[in-house]
């Protein structure tokens, strides 16, 4: 009672008005009145005494909601009858308990029915720190409905705030354990004083006030959570965050607040709206902080992983150069030559063979054209000349053979293969040339003896008289040129002959259809 | 919080690494031990995540150890924000 802010002398005045005689001349015995005149003269007397509207503090008991709430006040020695009509009650704003404190606004009455004095209250209100819990109790219920306790709605803390917004007295022993803590635990976390007052006349006002300019500025101010503290003090003391106002602003702000006000069993209402609540300053400011030497270590050990992963990367690497590396192509570049050098020989062997194959298709056309040079006249010279090609055959051969059989594979190379190939041309050329020059001797040394030679259209020789025919076209050659003519009569063969059997040129100088061509 | 673009391709040196806040250099190391770990990078980008990662471990690592608790007032701050929005205006 004694922190109650109610005037002493008020409520003695209101006792003494109790205790005065209600009237001041009781009437003669003879002279009765009933008992209503009596009730409507004490209630007039009463009314007399209290023209205005009195308050009076006490205690409740006997409280009964029936429609109007009807309830004693009482104190150490006294007690009064109470109604509360429900249009004042509905907008007492809480209900009225057994026990409590309470004052009371109203007047006094005579209630003629119940023979009682009652006093009509219009107004109640709670006393004391009972005022405060209820106003509390009342803005919880309101916020509760609002949603603003509602968990769903607290945001994360940021992991590692570049700066904390503290709100707080500069003077304040919470800020020095907020700062302390701070700088132990992690230093690069700045710190912006909000600098308020945390108890007196629109402190609120200023707490509220501070957390709105940081949530106005704080992406330029590099701020990324608020922390709202106080140390401990009496419930009064921290009313200033049980405010509305305060609430709002914690609510509205546009990053992450934290609470931590008074001691662990104080719940402020601003504990309640923040995004996290701890129990004091120094609590708070860990929470807001990251562990430096913890996050040191994590540093370390993500550089150690890094490396490790690196080395490993760079092992991983290493092994598919050394598995290149024992692949044949890089590990035995030998084998790759010998390989080629086989490809190599079989391509000479092929080239060898072909070469041979063109030495015995020129032997074998000298062979025929020694085996006509038999048949010409004079023999010595077909005689030399078969010898001659024959000798040249047979070294020609023997050279092929010495270049087949004297070759080294694994020595052989472009240059030889190349000479090979030269060397075979050259002598095949060489036979070639040979056997045109034996071509063109051969016959004109006959020719010079003054034979000719026909030839059809197609160049072959007209050995027979059956080789042409009247009208065909033939060339003739002499020994000094060639002539073409045309054939204008049926071939006479001399003697009948064997069809097919080849007339040797020289052997029947005196063929008539020769005769006749070398006649006319 | 916008994230940093943590492309690897832009991986360059100092100058853009003192402009990331502490968790953003966290976010972008976890990123590279992530890719480096997943082996899908090859050997030059590894190299290059590597040298970048260890940039950020050194970075992250002075923050912490040289960092002297920095204290400024409100009020202060406000008022240059203030004027520098009313000079903008």
């Amino acid at each position: 009672m004694a922190r109650l802010p109610f005037d002493p002398a008020k409520m003695a005045a209101a006792k003494r008005a109790e205790q005065q005689p209600l009237l001041a001349t009781a009437p003669a015995g003879d002279d009765a009145i009933t008992v209503s005149q009596l009730a409507d003269r004490l209630d007039a007397a009463l009314k007399g005494a209290f023209p205005q509207r009195v308050r009076v503090v006490g205690e409740v008991s006997n409280f009964h909601d029936r429609t109007h709430w009807y309830f004693d006040l009482k104190d150490a020695t006294a007690v009064i009858n109470c109604v509360m009509f429900a249009s004042a009650a509905r907008k007492a704003g809480f209900v009225i308990e057994h026990g409590q404190q309470l004052v009371v606004s109203g007047r006094v009455e005579f209630y003629a029915k119940g023979g009682k004095v009652s006093f009509i209250a219009d107004k109640i209100e709670p006393v004391g720190a009972g005022a405060l819990d209820l106003a509390y109790r009342k803005l919880c219920d309101e916020l509760r409905e609002l949603g603003w306790f509602a968990p769903e709605r607290k945001r994360p803390l940021p992991i590692f705030p570049r700066k904390i917004a503290v709100v707080t007295s500069r003077s304040a022993a919470a800020l020095q354990d907020v700062l302390n803590t701070i700088r132990k635990r992690c230093p690069a976390v700045g710190v912006v004083l909000a600098d308020v007052r945390v108890q007196g006349d629109g402190e609120a006002a200023e707490v509220a006030a501070a957390i709105r300019t940081i949530s106005g500025i704080h992406a330029s101010l590099g701020v990324d959570a608020v922390l709202v503290t106080r140390g401990g003090g009496s419930k009064e003391d921290l009313w200033t965050f049980n405010e509305r106002i305060v609430a709002e602003a914690i609510v509205a702000c546009a990053i992450p607040v934290v609470a931590a006000i008074g001691h662990e069993t104080d719940t402020t209402i601003a504990e309640l709206v923040a995004d996290e609540r701890c129990a004091t300053p120094t609590q708070a400011a860990m929470r807001l902080t990251p562990d430096s030497a913890a996050l040191i270590r994590q540093a370390e050990t993500i550089h150690r992983r890094l490396t490790s992963l690196m080395e490993s990367h760079l092992r991983a690497e290493s092994r598919r150069i050394d598995s290149l590396v024992r692949r044949p192509a890089l590990a035995q570049p030998g084998r790759m030559v010998a390989a080629k050098g086989q490809e190599l020989d079989h391509a000479r062997r092929r080239l060898v063979s072909a070469a041979s194959m063109v030495v015995q298709r020129t032997a074998r056309r000298i062979g025929a054209a020694s085996a006509r040079l038999d048949t010409m006249k004079p023999t010595a010279l077909h005689a030399r000349v078969s010898t001659r090609v024959e000798t040249l055959a047979t070294r020609l051969q023997a050279a092929a053979r010495k270049e087949m059989a004297s070759h080294d594979p694994r020595a052989l190379d472009d240059r030889l293969t190349r000479g090979m190939a030269r060397l075979m041309e050259s002598r095949a050329d060489r036979i070639d040339a040979l056997d045109r020059q034996l071509e063109l001797v051969a016959p004109q040394r006959v020719l010079d003896r003054g034979f000719s030679l026909t030839t059809s259209a197609d160049g072959s020789l007209v050995r027979s008289t059956a080789d042409v025919k009247p009208g065909q076209a033939v060339r003739t050659r002499l020994a000094d040129g060639q002539f073409e003519s045309t054939v204008s009569g049926a071939a006479t063969p001399t003697t009948p002959r064997k069809p097919g059997r080849t007339r040797r040129l020289g052997e029947k100088p005196g063929d008539e259809g020769q005769l006749d061509l070398f006649g006319s | 919080m916008s994230k940093p673009n943590p492309n690897p391709a832009s991986s360059k040196s100092a100058p853009d690494l003192a402009a990331l806040s502490f968790e953003q250099a966290m976010e972008q190391l976890e990123a590279i031990v992530e890719r480096v770990e997943s082996g899908q990078v090859g050997l030059e980008q590894a190299l290059a995540e590597y040298e970048r990662g260890v940039a950020l471990v050194r970075q992250c690592r002075d923050v912490l150890q040289k960092a002297e608790l920095r204290v400024e007032e409100l009020s202060k701050l406000a008022a240059a924000v203030d004027s520098k929005a009313d000079g903008e205006a």
